[in-house]
């Protein structure tokens, strides 16, 4: 899965701790840094989880 | 790509009205690339930059610097209100008790003694922002990042200037524990980190200033001085721009 091609049409989503997330509830540039020794951001492609129920996903 | 439990988190999803705080972040983390390769808009919006960035101590080498000072004068003429740079009330009377207040904050033992400076000189929303974001990081997972004191400081001493007039901006906390803040618009955005060595990053960027032009867009580090010269145009002052749609 990992360096796969996600279709254009598709979606991620990425969990945003709190302290990068504004008094508007909107991300700050902070959400979107890597940590040390990551290689790359962290997201989840919503697609993947289509028809799985709500425990298996 | 990592497929991680979402049920009780807050999510976000990437694209449209991100594409500016997503290219602020590429812009101050130029060397950590993200990964994602799913957002056509980003990928044309990164292609069709224009972008100059510099060192400060580097500027007198860089055949950059007449185009950066050029760009910015334009966005600084495009945005229809920008924030005034010098606070017109500034008297010389007050420069020991703003040498008094650096002095209070270069000595400070805890993050309490900082808040309330701030509070004092009248930046109740910077310091009740900084007081929620410290209590956060005392309940979150140990993992996550804890706000470095020292870049506190440095903060607090770029908003205790009296010398400047700036909106209250957007506060974060990096992943490498140094606060960040923001200040975005529907025309521009502008974004400055303070390091513990008392230099900053930053960086800037607006729409297009005409059909036919490129996203302008500014990235360095150095000073604070040279952080406000260079991020101010990209900094608006207008209100009913904090309310702009998702």
């Amino acid at each position: 899965m990992k360096h796969d091609l996600i279709d254009d049409e598709h979606h991620v989503s990425r969990y945003c701790i709190p302290i990068t997330i504004g008094r508007n509830g909107r991300p700050m540039a902070s959400a979107f840094a890597l940590r040390d020794k990551e290689e790359s951001l962290s997201v989840n492609w919503i697609e993947y989880f289509k028809g799985l129920s709500t425990e298996h996903a | 790509m990592r497929h991680s439990e979402i049920s009780d988190r807050t999510t976000i999803s990437l694209g449209g009205d991100l594409n500016l705080i997503v290219q602020i972040a590429k812009q101050i983390h130029r060397e950590e690339l993200f990964a994602i390769s799913v957002s056509p808009r980003d990928e044309s919006v990164t292609d069709t930059l224009c972008e100059f960035g510099f060192l400060e101590s580097s500027v007198s080498k860089t055949r950059n610097i007449e185009k950066f000072h050029r760009v910015i004068a334009l966005i600084r003429d495009w945005l229809s209100r920008p924030v005034s740079l010098t606070n017109p009330n500034t008297t010389t009377n007050n420069s020991e008790e703003q040498a008094d207040l650096i002095a209070q904050i270069s000595s400070a033992i805890n993050y309490e003694e900082v808040f309330s400076i701030l509070d004092l000189v009248g930046h109740r929303g910077i310091s009740e922002r900084l007081r929620d974001l410290h209590a956060i990081t005392l309940d979150q997972d140990p993992e996550d990042p804890a706000m470095d004191f020292q870049s506190l400081r440095e903060l607090a001493l770029f908003f205790v200037r009296d010398d400047i007039l700036l909106p209250d901006p957007e506060i974060g906390i990096s992943p490498d524990g140094f606060l960040q803040v923001e200040w975005s618009s529907s025309k521009a955005s502008a974004l400055i980190k303070f390091l513990p060595d008392g230099s900053v990053r930053f960086a800037g960027i607006s729409l297009p200033l005409g059909s036919n032009e490129k996203r302008q867009a500014i990235q360095g580090s150095g000073s604070k001085e040279l952080a406000l010269q260079s991020s101010t145009p990209f900094i608006i002052n207008n209100p009913e721009d904090e309310t702009r749609p998702d």
